[in-house]
């Protein structure tokens, strides 16, 4: 009787609201329908995204780089290795690593992430981001010595590569810790010309960076509204990537299995590295690098930020139980010789790359044994030869295709 | 009373997909979201 009762006390509810308050009624039931909606698109965007995967990893472009959903959907699957690096990625070479395992020949792909200027504090924001997506998964992080050696990146850098869905999704995540969160924030900060695109962002981080409690319970108070944000942003994110697939690419890449020679492939590689720079290097090049002296190394070695933000990024990679590998690129050894930087000083860079990697527990490779290996870096055009070189040639490419392929499959990198 | 007015059932559902139309429009503006970054400068390295 009672249930009956409840049951005609909700009927005469239902009957007031549409009779007494119709505009209402029906934009409850407007907002209802569009949010079924919006949830059954992003269901198919998700199922679209993991159909398109193997055509869409081995690529390199916007959407990706800058959203997520793609990210995501190469951290779910298993036959794929994430890779984030900048600049290197975008090398035209086929030994380049998303091109060359785009048929997973040994049983995955590379699915690169990055572009010109992506350095570890743009890194750890995507990777942050991404969040639990990361347990236990296996990523590659490739690094750029010369990140290492100039005080800092500029604003221009950063704001070119800067994602606000990252940012967003790492500081109203869950997935890391607010301490984490205040020194990353901290160091975000530093780049102000980025948060003008999105006020919320920067006041949570200004809350965030100052460590006080009342801005802690200003920060947690406007969690709720970051999640609102983050809610829109992965849907203009699936959005885009769906209209990336409508418009790139039409079907899936083959997959099959294939023998690797890796002795051989290294050496076709090095003759072709070796046939491209012959004759590039004339005596008015190596005149452009202005000497500097040991102690203006150690020192710019020293106090380089990038130093700051590659342990920000081990933290968040340590905090989401990821499996990294990190890939160093050598130093330009011809370069720096010509600029008077001796090998035994460059080491100063291998060791404080390898402590740090080792405090961390992450595998590195270094290829420290190709300083000097002149056919595994490009080398500069001469207009700009007064800086180092941190791009890798067909060979420098094919160690790296190795090293991946080694760690994908649990062996020991050989560099 | 008014033709509309006589029957509720037709004037809410024509309300309900006014409000679904508000909504649509607001989708198509705002919905696409801005993945651009600006033009990258040259660094230095």
């Amino acid at each position: 009787m009672r249930d009956l009762a409840g049951g005609h006390n909700l009927q005469t509810i239902m009957h007031r609201a549409r009779t007494g308050t119709p505009h209402l009624f029906s934009g409850v039931i407007a907002v209802g329908i569009a949010a079924s909606i919006l949830f059954a698109g992003r269901m198919i965007a998700i199922h679209l995204e993991h159909k398109t995967l193997h055509a869409v990893a081995p690529r390199v472009f916007q959407v990706k780089n800058q959203g997520l959903a793609f990210q995501r959907t190469a951290a779910h699957a298993r036959d794929v290795l994430p890779l984030y690096g900048s600049s290197e990625l975008l090398s035209p070479a086929w030994e380049t690593a998303g091109v060359f395992f785009r048929t997973a020949p040994t049983g995955f792909q590379a699915s690169p992430v990055g572009k010109v200027g992506t350095t570890p504090l743009i890194m750890l924001q995507e990777l942050g981001g991404l969040g639990d997506d990361l347990r236990e998964k296996k990523i590659a992080i490739s690094l750029s010595a010369v990140w290492f050696v100039v005080s800092d990146i500029n604003q221009y850098s950063y704001d070119a590569n800067f994602s606000l869905f990252a940012a967003s999704e790492l500081m109203f995540g869950n997935a890391l810790d607010l301490e984490l969160k205040r020194d990353i924030a901290d160091r975000m900060l530093q780049f102000p010309g980025t948060m003008k695109k999105n006020p919320l962002l920067g006041f949570a981080l200004r809350r965030l960076a100052s460590g006080g409690p009342l801005d802690r319970i200003i920060f947690c108070a406007l969690w709720p509204l970051g999640k609102v944000q983050n809610a829109i942003l992965d849907l203009q994110d699936h959005f885009a990537a769906v209209i990336y697939i409508r418009n790139g690419p039409k079907s899936s890449s083959s997959l099959h299995p294939q023998e690797l020679d890796w002795p051989s492939l290294i050496t076709k590689a090095s003759e072709k590295a070796s046939a491209s720079q012959r004759g590039t290097v004339s005596g008015t090049d190596q005149q452009m690098a202005t000497r500097r002296s040991e102690a203006w190394f150690l020192q710019q070695l020293g106090g380089a930020r990038q130093w700051t933000d590659l342990e920000l990024l081990l933290r968040v990679l340590t905090k989401l139980h990821a499996r990294p590998l990190l890939l160093s690129m050598p130093m330009d050894g011809q370069f720096y010789d010509q600029f008077g930087i001796s090998r035994s000083i460059r080491e100063s860079y291998y060791n404080k790359m390898r402590a740090l990697a080792q405090r961390y527990n992450f595998e590195l490779v270094e290829f420290e044994e190709h300083d000097e290996d002149a056919p595994f870096l490009v080398h500069r055009v001469p207009q700009i030869k007064r800086v180092a070189s941190p791009h890798l040639t067909a060979k420098g490419w094919m160690f790296y295709d190795r090293v991946l392929d080694d760690f994908f499959h649990g062996r020991v990198p050989r560099s | 009373m008014s033709w509309i007015g006589a029957r509720p059932a037709l004037w809410r559902a024509l309300l309900i997909l006014y409000y679904l139309a508000v909504i649509a429009g607001l989708i198509a503006i705002y919905g696409r979201g801005d993945f651009s970054t600006p033009p990258f400068v040259y660094q230095g390295f």
